[in-house]
Protein backbone atom coordinates (compact mmCIF):
# COMPACT_ATOMS: atom_id res chain seq x y z
CA UNK A 1 0.00 0.00 0.00
CA UNK A 2 2.78 2.45 0.93
CA UNK A 3 4.57 1.69 -2.30
CA UNK A 4 1.51 2.59 -4.37
CA UNK A 5 0.98 5.66 -2.26
CA UNK A 6 4.54 6.81 -2.87
CA UNK A 7 4.10 6.30 -6.59
CA UNK A 8 0.92 8.36 -6.44
CA UNK A 9 2.71 11.08 -4.52
CA UNK A 10 5.46 11.14 -7.13
CA UNK A 11 2.83 11.46 -9.84
CA UNK A 12 1.16 14.29 -7.97
CA UNK A 13 4.42 16.17 -7.61
CA UNK A 14 5.16 15.56 -11.26
CA UNK A 15 1.79 16.99 -12.18
CA UNK A 16 2.38 19.96 -9.94
CA UNK A 17 5.62 20.61 -11.78
CA UNK A 18 4.05 20.23 -15.18
CA UNK A 19 3.43 23.95 -15.83
CA UNK A 20 7.00 23.93 -16.97
CA UNK A 21 5.95 21.63 -19.77
CA UNK A 22 3.90 22.66 -22.78
CA UNK A 23 0.19 21.88 -22.56
CA UNK A 24 0.73 18.75 -24.67
CA UNK A 25 -1.55 19.88 -27.44
CA UNK A 26 -4.11 20.77 -24.82
CA UNK A 27 -4.74 17.15 -23.92
CA UNK A 28 -4.83 18.53 -20.40
CA UNK A 29 -6.83 21.71 -20.63
CA UNK A 30 -6.54 22.85 -17.04
CA UNK A 31 -4.65 21.75 -13.95
CA UNK A 32 -4.92 22.37 -10.26
CA UNK A 33 -2.48 21.50 -7.49
CA UNK A 34 -3.28 21.99 -3.82
CA UNK A 35 -1.85 21.52 -0.37
CA UNK A 36 -4.03 21.27 2.70
CA UNK A 37 -4.21 20.32 6.33
CA UNK A 38 -7.08 18.47 7.92
CA UNK A 39 -8.55 16.59 10.83
CA UNK A 40 -10.35 13.29 10.85
CA UNK A 41 -12.83 12.09 13.42
CA UNK A 42 -13.66 8.41 13.59
CA UNK A 43 -16.73 7.35 15.52
CA UNK A 44 -17.14 3.63 16.00
CA UNK A 45 -19.98 1.83 17.70
CA UNK A 46 -18.73 0.16 20.82
CA UNK A 47 -20.59 -3.05 21.57
CA UNK A 48 -20.73 -4.91 24.87
CA UNK A 49 -17.96 -7.44 25.33
CA UNK A 50 -18.92 -11.00 24.63
CA UNK A 51 -16.75 -14.03 25.26
CA UNK A 52 -14.70 -13.22 22.15
CA UNK A 53 -12.40 -10.34 21.45
CA UNK A 54 -14.05 -7.82 19.13
CA UNK A 55 -11.26 -5.75 17.61
CA UNK A 56 -13.64 -3.06 16.40
CA UNK A 57 -14.36 -2.16 20.02
CA UNK A 58 -10.78 -0.89 20.11
CA UNK A 59 -10.86 1.28 17.01
CA UNK A 60 -9.24 4.48 18.13
CA UNK A 61 -11.25 7.66 18.26
CA UNK A 62 -10.46 10.82 20.14
CA UNK A 63 -12.43 13.98 20.74
CA UNK A 64 -9.26 16.02 20.24
CA UNK A 65 -8.66 14.28 16.89
CA UNK A 66 -4.97 14.57 17.71
CA UNK A 67 -4.00 11.21 16.25
CA UNK A 68 -5.81 11.74 13.00
CA UNK A 69 -4.49 15.10 11.77
CA UNK A 70 -3.14 14.94 8.28
CA UNK A 71 -1.31 16.87 5.62
CA UNK A 72 -2.44 16.40 2.06
CA UNK A 73 -1.53 17.10 -1.53
CA UNK A 74 -3.88 16.93 -4.43
CA UNK A 75 -4.18 17.47 -8.14
CA UNK A 76 -7.21 17.94 -10.32
CA UNK A 77 -6.87 17.65 -14.06
CA UNK A 78 -9.35 18.70 -16.71
CA UNK A 79 -8.74 16.67 -19.86
CA UNK A 80 -9.85 17.45 -23.36
CA UNK A 81 -13.43 16.30 -23.76
CA UNK A 82 -15.55 15.56 -20.70
CA UNK A 83 -12.99 13.78 -18.55
CA UNK A 84 -11.35 14.86 -15.31
CA UNK A 85 -9.16 13.23 -12.71
CA UNK A 86 -9.01 14.05 -9.03
CA UNK A 87 -6.07 12.68 -7.04
CA UNK A 88 -5.63 13.22 -3.31
CA UNK A 89 -2.85 11.89 -1.08
CA UNK A 90 -2.65 12.55 2.66
CA UNK A 91 -0.35 11.51 5.46
CA UNK A 92 -0.32 11.46 9.24
CA UNK A 93 2.63 12.72 11.28
CA UNK A 94 4.67 9.72 10.17
CA UNK A 95 4.69 11.29 6.66
CA UNK A 96 3.74 7.99 5.11
CA UNK A 97 1.36 8.83 2.27
CA UNK A 98 -1.21 6.21 3.14
CA UNK A 99 -4.50 8.04 2.61
CA UNK A 100 -5.56 7.93 -1.02
CA UNK A 101 -8.60 9.23 -2.84
CA UNK A 102 -8.29 8.78 -6.58
CA UNK A 103 -11.17 9.44 -8.94
CA UNK A 104 -11.84 9.52 -12.64
CA UNK A 105 -14.70 11.85 -13.49
CA UNK A 106 -16.85 11.88 -16.61
CA UNK A 107 -18.94 14.99 -17.13
CA UNK A 108 -21.47 14.39 -19.92
CA UNK A 109 -23.64 17.21 -18.51
CA UNK A 110 -22.72 20.62 -17.24
CA UNK A 111 -24.04 20.13 -13.73
CA UNK A 112 -23.78 16.39 -13.27
CA UNK A 113 -21.28 13.65 -13.97
CA UNK A 114 -20.14 10.24 -12.87
CA UNK A 115 -17.12 9.16 -10.87
CA UNK A 116 -15.26 5.94 -10.29
CA UNK A 117 -12.23 5.53 -8.13
CA UNK A 118 -10.19 4.06 -5.34
CA UNK A 119 -10.19 5.03 -1.70
CA UNK A 120 -7.96 4.04 1.21
CA UNK A 121 -7.11 5.40 4.63
CA UNK A 122 -5.47 4.02 7.76
CA UNK A 123 -6.91 3.98 11.25
CA UNK A 124 -5.65 2.79 14.58
CA UNK A 125 -6.52 -0.17 16.74
CA UNK A 126 -5.29 0.54 20.25
CA UNK A 127 -4.92 -1.67 23.32
CA UNK A 128 -7.14 -4.50 22.15
CA UNK A 129 -5.29 -6.65 24.69
CA UNK A 130 -7.38 -4.90 27.36
CA UNK A 131 -10.13 -7.34 26.48
CA UNK A 132 -8.04 -10.20 27.84
CA UNK A 133 -6.72 -8.21 30.77
CA UNK A 134 -10.25 -7.45 31.89
CA UNK A 135 -12.07 -10.64 31.03
CA UNK A 136 -9.62 -13.45 31.77
CA UNK A 137 -9.80 -13.58 35.52
CA UNK A 138 -7.09 -15.56 37.25
CA UNK A 139 -4.67 -14.89 34.40
CA UNK A 140 -2.10 -12.27 33.67
CA UNK A 141 -4.22 -11.27 30.67
CA UNK A 142 -1.33 -10.24 28.46
CA UNK A 143 2.25 -10.78 29.53
CA UNK A 144 3.43 -8.36 26.85
CA UNK A 145 3.64 -5.02 28.62
CA UNK A 146 4.16 -3.00 25.44
CA UNK A 147 1.48 -0.58 24.29
CA UNK A 148 -0.50 -2.45 21.66
CA UNK A 149 -1.27 -0.44 18.56
CA UNK A 150 -1.60 -1.24 14.91
CA UNK A 151 -2.71 0.50 11.76
CA UNK A 152 -5.48 -1.09 9.77
CA UNK A 153 -6.29 0.13 6.29
CA UNK A 154 -9.77 0.59 4.99
CA UNK A 155 -9.46 0.13 1.22
CA UNK A 156 -12.20 0.16 -1.35
CA UNK A 157 -13.41 0.92 -4.84
CA UNK A 158 -16.21 3.38 -5.37
CA UNK A 159 -18.45 4.97 -7.94
CA UNK A 160 -20.99 7.75 -7.79
CA UNK A 161 -22.29 11.08 -8.96
CA UNK A 162 -20.57 14.42 -9.12
CA UNK A 163 -22.32 17.78 -9.20
CA UNK A 164 -20.12 20.82 -9.87
CA UNK A 165 -21.36 24.37 -9.48
CA UNK A 166 -19.20 27.25 -10.65
CA UNK A 167 -20.24 30.84 -10.13
CA UNK A 168 -17.67 33.55 -10.87
CA UNK A 169 -14.84 32.87 -8.35
CA UNK A 170 -16.72 30.20 -6.38
CA UNK A 171 -16.34 26.52 -7.26
CA UNK A 172 -18.41 24.00 -5.37
CA UNK A 173 -18.35 20.31 -6.19
CA UNK A 174 -20.44 17.66 -4.49
CA UNK A 175 -19.62 13.98 -4.79
CA UNK A 176 -21.94 11.17 -3.81
CA UNK A 177 -19.71 8.09 -3.70
CA UNK A 178 -20.54 4.57 -2.67
CA UNK A 179 -18.63 1.36 -2.95
CA UNK A 180 -17.27 -1.74 -1.37
CA UNK A 181 -14.27 -1.80 0.93
CA UNK A 182 -12.26 -4.21 3.02
CA UNK A 183 -10.16 -3.88 6.14
CA UNK A 184 -6.60 -5.05 5.91
CA UNK A 185 -5.98 -8.45 7.46
CA UNK A 186 -3.59 -8.86 10.37
CA UNK A 187 -2.27 -11.35 12.90
CA UNK A 188 -2.01 -10.77 16.62
CA UNK A 189 -0.78 -12.82 19.54
CA UNK A 190 -1.73 -12.68 23.21
CA UNK A 191 0.37 -14.53 25.77
CA UNK A 192 -1.04 -15.32 29.18
CA UNK A 193 -0.01 -16.94 32.41
CA UNK A 194 -2.17 -18.04 35.28
CA UNK A 195 -1.68 -16.22 38.58
CA UNK A 196 0.05 -18.36 41.23
CA UNK A 197 0.39 -21.23 38.81
CA UNK A 198 2.56 -22.63 36.05
CA UNK A 199 -0.03 -22.81 33.30
CA UNK A 200 0.65 -20.63 30.24
CA UNK A 201 -1.56 -19.94 27.27
CA UNK A 202 -0.96 -18.37 23.88
CA UNK A 203 -3.81 -17.08 21.74
CA UNK A 204 -3.19 -16.28 18.09
CA UNK A 205 -5.63 -14.26 16.03
CA UNK A 206 -5.71 -14.20 12.28
CA UNK A 207 -8.35 -11.86 10.91
CA UNK A 208 -10.28 -12.35 7.71
CA UNK A 209 -10.85 -9.84 4.99
CA UNK A 210 -13.91 -7.94 6.10
CA UNK A 211 -15.86 -6.60 3.14
CA UNK A 212 -18.62 -4.05 3.53
CA UNK A 213 -20.53 -1.47 1.55
CA UNK A 214 -19.82 2.16 2.28
CA UNK A 215 -21.34 5.54 1.52
CA UNK A 216 -18.97 8.43 1.09
CA UNK A 217 -20.29 11.91 0.21
CA UNK A 218 -17.77 14.72 -0.25
CA UNK A 219 -17.90 18.45 -0.81
CA UNK A 220 -15.10 20.55 -2.33
CA UNK A 221 -15.23 24.32 -2.12
CA UNK A 222 -12.72 26.53 -3.90
CA UNK A 223 -12.51 30.32 -3.90
CA UNK A 224 -10.30 32.01 -6.48
CA UNK A 225 -8.35 34.80 -4.78
CA UNK A 226 -5.68 36.14 -7.13
CA UNK A 227 -4.92 35.79 -10.77
CA UNK A 228 -1.42 36.28 -12.13
CA UNK A 229 -1.32 35.71 -15.85
CA UNK A 230 -2.76 32.29 -16.53
CA UNK A 231 -2.39 31.16 -12.93
CA UNK A 232 -5.01 31.49 -10.22
CA UNK A 233 -4.31 31.21 -6.52
CA UNK A 234 -7.20 30.24 -4.31
CA UNK A 235 -8.20 28.76 -1.00
CA UNK A 236 -10.00 25.49 -0.69
CA UNK A 237 -11.98 23.52 1.81
CA UNK A 238 -13.09 19.94 1.72
CA UNK A 239 -15.45 17.95 3.90
CA UNK A 240 -16.39 14.30 3.70
CA UNK A 241 -18.32 11.71 5.61
CA UNK A 242 -17.69 8.00 5.38
CA UNK A 243 -20.02 5.45 6.84
CA UNK A 244 -19.96 1.69 6.77
CA UNK A 245 -21.09 -1.26 8.82
CA UNK A 246 -18.74 -4.15 9.25
CA UNK A 247 -17.33 -6.75 11.59
CA UNK A 248 -13.85 -8.16 12.04
CA UNK A 249 -14.09 -11.93 11.93
CA UNK A 250 -11.09 -14.10 12.62
CA UNK A 251 -9.74 -17.53 13.31
CA UNK A 252 -8.39 -18.05 16.80
CA UNK A 253 -5.83 -20.68 17.75
CA UNK A 254 -5.27 -21.36 21.42
CA UNK A 255 -2.29 -23.24 22.81
CA UNK A 256 -2.02 -24.27 26.44
CA UNK A 257 1.22 -25.29 28.17
CA UNK A 258 2.95 -26.38 24.94
CA UNK A 259 2.53 -25.89 21.21
CA UNK A 260 0.96 -29.35 20.94
CA UNK A 261 -2.76 -29.84 20.38
CA UNK A 262 -3.94 -26.33 19.48
CA UNK A 263 -7.64 -25.53 19.65
CA UNK A 264 -8.80 -23.74 16.49
CA UNK A 265 -12.01 -21.75 16.29
CA UNK A 266 -13.61 -19.45 13.75
CA UNK A 267 -15.24 -16.43 15.33
CA UNK A 268 -17.87 -14.27 13.63
CA UNK A 269 -18.31 -10.99 15.44
CA UNK A 270 -21.32 -8.68 15.26
CA UNK A 271 -21.23 -5.84 12.76
CA UNK A 272 -20.37 -2.34 13.97
CA UNK A 273 -21.44 0.88 12.37
CA UNK A 274 -18.57 3.31 12.16
CA UNK A 275 -18.28 6.66 10.53
CA UNK A 276 -15.54 9.07 9.67
CA UNK A 277 -15.82 12.81 9.30
CA UNK A 278 -13.07 14.88 7.70
CA UNK A 279 -12.45 18.59 7.30
CA UNK A 280 -9.45 20.06 5.59
CA UNK A 281 -8.44 23.42 4.21
CA UNK A 282 -5.57 24.73 2.15
CA UNK A 283 -4.53 26.63 -0.91
CA UNK A 284 -4.51 25.81 -4.59
CA UNK A 285 -3.03 26.93 -7.82
CA UNK A 286 -4.94 26.56 -11.06
CA UNK A 287 -3.43 27.10 -14.48
CA UNK B 1 85.51 11.12 -15.48
CA UNK B 2 86.20 10.42 -11.83
CA UNK B 3 83.06 12.21 -10.79
CA UNK B 4 81.09 10.08 -13.25
CA UNK B 5 82.48 6.77 -11.87
CA UNK B 6 81.76 7.81 -8.25
CA UNK B 7 78.20 8.69 -9.03
CA UNK B 8 77.72 5.27 -10.77
CA UNK B 9 79.10 3.55 -7.67
CA UNK B 10 76.77 5.63 -5.46
CA UNK B 11 73.82 4.78 -7.70
CA UNK B 12 74.71 1.07 -7.53
CA UNK B 13 74.99 1.23 -3.68
CA UNK B 14 71.81 3.22 -3.24
CA UNK B 15 69.94 0.78 -5.56
CA UNK B 16 70.70 -2.25 -3.37
CA UNK B 17 69.38 -0.73 -0.16
CA UNK B 18 65.76 -0.29 -1.35
CA UNK B 19 65.78 -3.78 -2.89
CA UNK B 20 66.98 -5.36 0.36
CA UNK B 21 64.49 -3.28 2.33
CA UNK B 22 61.72 -4.35 -0.04
CA UNK B 23 62.66 -8.03 0.30
CA UNK B 24 62.72 -7.81 4.11
CA UNK B 25 59.38 -5.99 4.10
CA UNK B 26 57.83 -8.61 1.82
CA UNK B 27 59.10 -11.42 4.03
CA UNK B 28 57.72 -9.66 7.09
CA UNK B 29 54.32 -9.13 5.45
CA UNK B 30 54.19 -12.80 4.42
CA UNK B 31 54.97 -13.87 7.97
CA UNK B 32 52.50 -11.40 9.43
CA UNK B 33 49.73 -12.54 7.08
CA UNK B 34 50.37 -16.18 7.82
CA UNK B 35 50.21 -15.37 11.53
CA UNK B 36 46.55 -14.43 11.27
CA UNK B 37 44.80 -17.54 12.46
CA UNK B 38 41.29 -18.78 12.77
CA UNK B 39 40.93 -18.66 16.55
CA UNK B 40 40.33 -21.96 18.25
CA UNK B 41 39.21 -21.90 21.83
CA UNK B 42 37.65 -25.29 22.29
CA UNK B 43 37.57 -27.42 25.42
CA UNK B 44 36.36 -30.86 26.38
CA UNK B 45 34.36 -31.27 29.56
CA UNK B 46 32.14 -33.76 31.36
CA UNK B 47 28.78 -33.26 33.00
CA UNK B 48 29.47 -34.41 36.53
CA UNK B 49 27.47 -32.05 38.70
CA UNK B 50 23.74 -31.47 38.96
CA UNK B 51 22.17 -28.79 41.13
CA UNK B 52 18.52 -27.95 41.63
CA UNK B 53 17.06 -24.68 42.89
CA UNK B 54 13.53 -23.66 43.71
CA UNK B 55 11.68 -21.23 41.47
CA UNK B 56 8.97 -18.80 42.46
CA UNK B 57 6.60 -18.92 39.50
CA UNK B 58 3.63 -17.18 41.06
CA UNK B 59 4.16 -14.05 38.94
CA UNK B 60 4.54 -13.58 35.19
CA UNK B 61 8.17 -14.59 35.20
CA UNK B 62 9.85 -17.25 37.31
CA UNK B 63 12.62 -16.19 39.67
CA UNK B 64 14.99 -18.18 41.87
CA UNK B 65 14.03 -18.38 45.50
CA UNK B 66 15.55 -19.80 48.66
CA UNK B 67 12.14 -20.40 50.20
CA UNK B 68 10.79 -23.93 50.38
CA UNK B 69 7.20 -22.81 49.98
CA UNK B 70 5.35 -22.86 46.67
CA UNK B 71 1.78 -22.64 45.43
CA UNK B 72 0.39 -26.09 44.72
CA UNK B 73 -0.12 -25.15 41.06
CA UNK B 74 3.26 -23.41 40.73
CA UNK B 75 5.80 -26.07 41.70
CA UNK B 76 8.89 -25.27 39.66
CA UNK B 77 12.63 -25.88 39.74
CA UNK B 78 15.74 -24.88 37.88
CA UNK B 79 18.26 -27.62 37.20
CA UNK B 80 21.86 -26.93 36.21
CA UNK B 81 24.22 -29.49 34.73
CA UNK B 82 27.89 -28.58 34.80
CA UNK B 83 31.48 -29.77 35.16
CA UNK B 84 32.64 -28.98 38.67
CA UNK B 85 36.24 -29.99 37.97
CA UNK B 86 36.63 -27.89 34.88
CA UNK B 87 39.39 -25.31 34.85
CA UNK B 88 39.53 -22.58 32.30
CA UNK B 89 43.24 -23.18 31.83
CA UNK B 90 42.65 -26.61 30.31
CA UNK B 91 44.52 -27.59 27.20
CA UNK B 92 43.20 -26.38 23.86
CA UNK B 93 41.23 -28.92 21.94
CA UNK B 94 43.14 -28.01 18.80
CA UNK B 95 46.52 -26.38 18.78
CA UNK B 96 47.80 -24.24 15.93
CA UNK B 97 51.43 -24.67 14.90
CA UNK B 98 53.20 -21.62 16.32
CA UNK B 99 55.30 -19.37 14.12
CA UNK B 100 58.67 -18.57 15.65
CA UNK B 101 59.00 -14.92 16.48
CA UNK B 102 55.35 -14.12 15.83
CA UNK B 103 52.33 -14.17 18.07
CA UNK B 104 49.14 -15.49 16.47
CA UNK B 105 46.50 -12.84 16.04
CA UNK B 106 42.86 -12.90 15.10
CA UNK B 107 40.31 -10.24 14.23
CA UNK B 108 38.01 -11.12 17.13
CA UNK B 109 38.34 -12.45 20.62
CA UNK B 110 37.34 -16.08 20.38
CA UNK B 111 34.33 -17.34 22.26
CA UNK B 112 35.13 -20.54 24.08
CA UNK B 113 33.24 -23.62 23.02
CA UNK B 114 32.82 -26.52 25.40
CA UNK B 115 32.44 -29.99 23.94
CA UNK B 116 30.75 -32.58 26.18
CA UNK B 117 32.52 -35.91 26.39
CA UNK B 118 29.20 -37.60 27.15
CA UNK B 119 25.93 -36.37 25.70
CA UNK B 120 22.62 -35.95 27.54
CA UNK B 121 20.24 -38.75 26.56
CA UNK B 122 17.47 -38.88 29.14
CA UNK B 123 15.64 -37.26 32.02
CA UNK B 124 13.45 -38.83 34.67
CA UNK B 125 11.51 -37.23 37.48
CA UNK B 126 10.19 -39.29 40.38
CA UNK B 127 8.01 -37.92 43.15
CA UNK B 128 9.00 -38.72 46.72
CA UNK B 129 5.62 -37.57 48.07
CA UNK B 130 2.15 -38.59 47.02
CA UNK B 131 0.85 -35.96 44.60
CA UNK B 132 -2.73 -37.24 44.70
CA UNK B 133 -4.47 -40.51 45.53
CA UNK B 134 -3.68 -41.66 41.98
CA UNK B 135 -0.04 -40.58 42.07
CA UNK B 136 1.63 -42.17 45.09
CA UNK B 137 5.21 -41.58 46.19
CA UNK B 138 7.74 -43.29 43.95
CA UNK B 139 5.79 -42.66 40.71
CA UNK B 140 7.64 -41.55 37.60
CA UNK B 141 6.03 -38.16 36.94
CA UNK B 142 8.23 -36.98 34.06
CA UNK B 143 5.16 -36.66 31.86
CA UNK B 144 3.54 -34.31 34.37
CA UNK B 145 6.28 -31.72 33.92
CA UNK B 146 6.76 -29.07 31.28
CA UNK B 147 10.13 -27.50 30.66
CA UNK B 148 11.72 -24.31 29.52
CA UNK B 149 15.32 -23.82 28.50
CA UNK B 150 16.19 -20.19 29.08
CA UNK B 151 18.65 -17.97 27.25
CA UNK B 152 19.94 -19.42 24.05
CA UNK B 153 17.87 -22.38 22.99
CA UNK B 154 14.16 -21.86 23.33
CA UNK B 155 12.72 -18.41 22.76
CA UNK B 156 9.06 -19.44 22.55
CA UNK B 157 6.63 -18.28 25.20
CA UNK B 158 5.16 -21.67 26.02
CA UNK B 159 6.90 -24.71 27.47
CA UNK B 160 8.11 -27.90 25.90
CA UNK B 161 7.28 -31.32 27.27
CA UNK B 162 9.83 -32.71 29.74
CA UNK B 163 10.38 -35.73 27.50
CA UNK B 164 11.44 -33.34 24.72
CA UNK B 165 14.25 -31.99 26.89
CA UNK B 166 17.12 -34.40 26.04
CA UNK B 167 17.36 -33.52 22.35
CA UNK B 168 17.00 -29.84 23.21
CA UNK B 169 19.70 -29.97 25.90
CA UNK B 170 22.03 -32.18 23.92
CA UNK B 171 24.29 -29.88 21.94
CA UNK B 172 27.45 -30.59 20.06
CA UNK B 173 29.10 -27.85 22.08
CA UNK B 174 28.03 -25.33 24.72
CA UNK B 175 29.09 -21.73 24.17
CA UNK B 176 30.65 -19.60 26.90
CA UNK B 177 30.50 -22.05 29.81
CA UNK B 178 30.55 -25.79 30.40
CA UNK B 179 27.06 -25.94 31.80
CA UNK B 180 23.41 -25.80 30.87
CA UNK B 181 20.33 -24.92 32.87
CA UNK B 182 16.71 -25.74 32.35
CA UNK B 183 13.50 -25.18 34.24
CA UNK B 184 10.87 -27.72 35.17
CA UNK B 185 7.24 -26.82 35.84
CA UNK B 186 4.74 -29.23 37.29
CA UNK B 187 1.53 -29.29 35.23
CA UNK B 188 -0.56 -30.70 38.05
CA UNK B 189 -2.00 -28.84 40.97
CA UNK B 190 -0.63 -31.08 43.72
CA UNK B 191 -3.29 -32.26 46.13
CA UNK B 192 -1.01 -32.89 49.12
CA UNK B 193 0.70 -30.35 51.34
CA UNK B 194 4.27 -31.48 50.65
CA UNK B 195 6.21 -32.16 47.46
CA UNK B 196 9.66 -33.49 46.74
CA UNK B 197 11.18 -34.93 43.59
CA UNK B 198 14.28 -36.75 42.42
CA UNK B 199 15.54 -35.59 39.05
CA UNK B 200 17.81 -38.00 37.20
CA UNK B 201 19.79 -37.22 34.07
CA UNK B 202 21.17 -40.03 31.92
CA UNK B 203 24.28 -39.51 29.80
CA UNK B 204 25.43 -41.29 26.66
CA UNK B 205 27.85 -43.50 28.64
CA UNK B 206 24.83 -44.81 30.60
CA UNK B 207 25.97 -42.96 33.71
CA UNK B 208 23.36 -41.01 35.66
CA UNK B 209 23.32 -37.92 37.83
CA UNK B 210 20.58 -37.30 40.34
CA UNK B 211 19.48 -34.39 42.46
CA UNK B 212 16.75 -34.28 45.07
CA UNK B 213 14.72 -31.13 45.47
CA UNK B 214 14.16 -29.69 48.89
CA UNK B 215 10.99 -30.71 50.66
CA UNK B 216 8.46 -28.16 49.44
CA UNK B 217 5.57 -26.95 51.58
CA UNK B 218 2.57 -26.32 49.35
CA UNK B 219 0.09 -23.47 49.59
CA UNK B 220 -3.42 -23.45 48.26
CA UNK B 221 -4.44 -20.82 45.72
CA UNK B 222 -6.99 -18.96 47.86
Amino acid sequence: MRCYAKIMMFLLLSLAASPLLPAQGRFIEKKQAAIWFGVRDITPDSLANSGDLDFLNYLYSSDEMAEYQYLGLSAHLWFRGDWEADLKVAMYDDFAPTSLNLKAIWMPMKYMGFTAGFYSYPQLLNEFNMFHRLSDEGFYGDTDSNFRQRHIHETGVMAGLVMPVNYRFIHLTLYLNGGISALSKFNEKITQKIVNGNMKREIRYSTKSSRALFFFPEADLGLDCFRIGETTLGIRGHASWYITRRSIDYSRTTYEWTYDNPVKEVIDNPAHRFSKLEFDAGIYLTW
Amino acid sequence: MTVCTDSRIRRKGSGRIPKVTLLITLAFILKAVSSCVNPVWDFDFSFNKITVKNLDNSGIYSIETDRDTMYAAAVAFEVTLSDETFLASAVHRQAEAPLPGFTSVSAMSPEPRYYPMHRITGIRIVTLEAMSPDIPAGTDVTGLFAAHVPHFINLDFLYIRADELPPVLDLEFYPNEPSISFQLFCREEIAGDKAQFVITITLSDESTMSATTSLITLLGNE
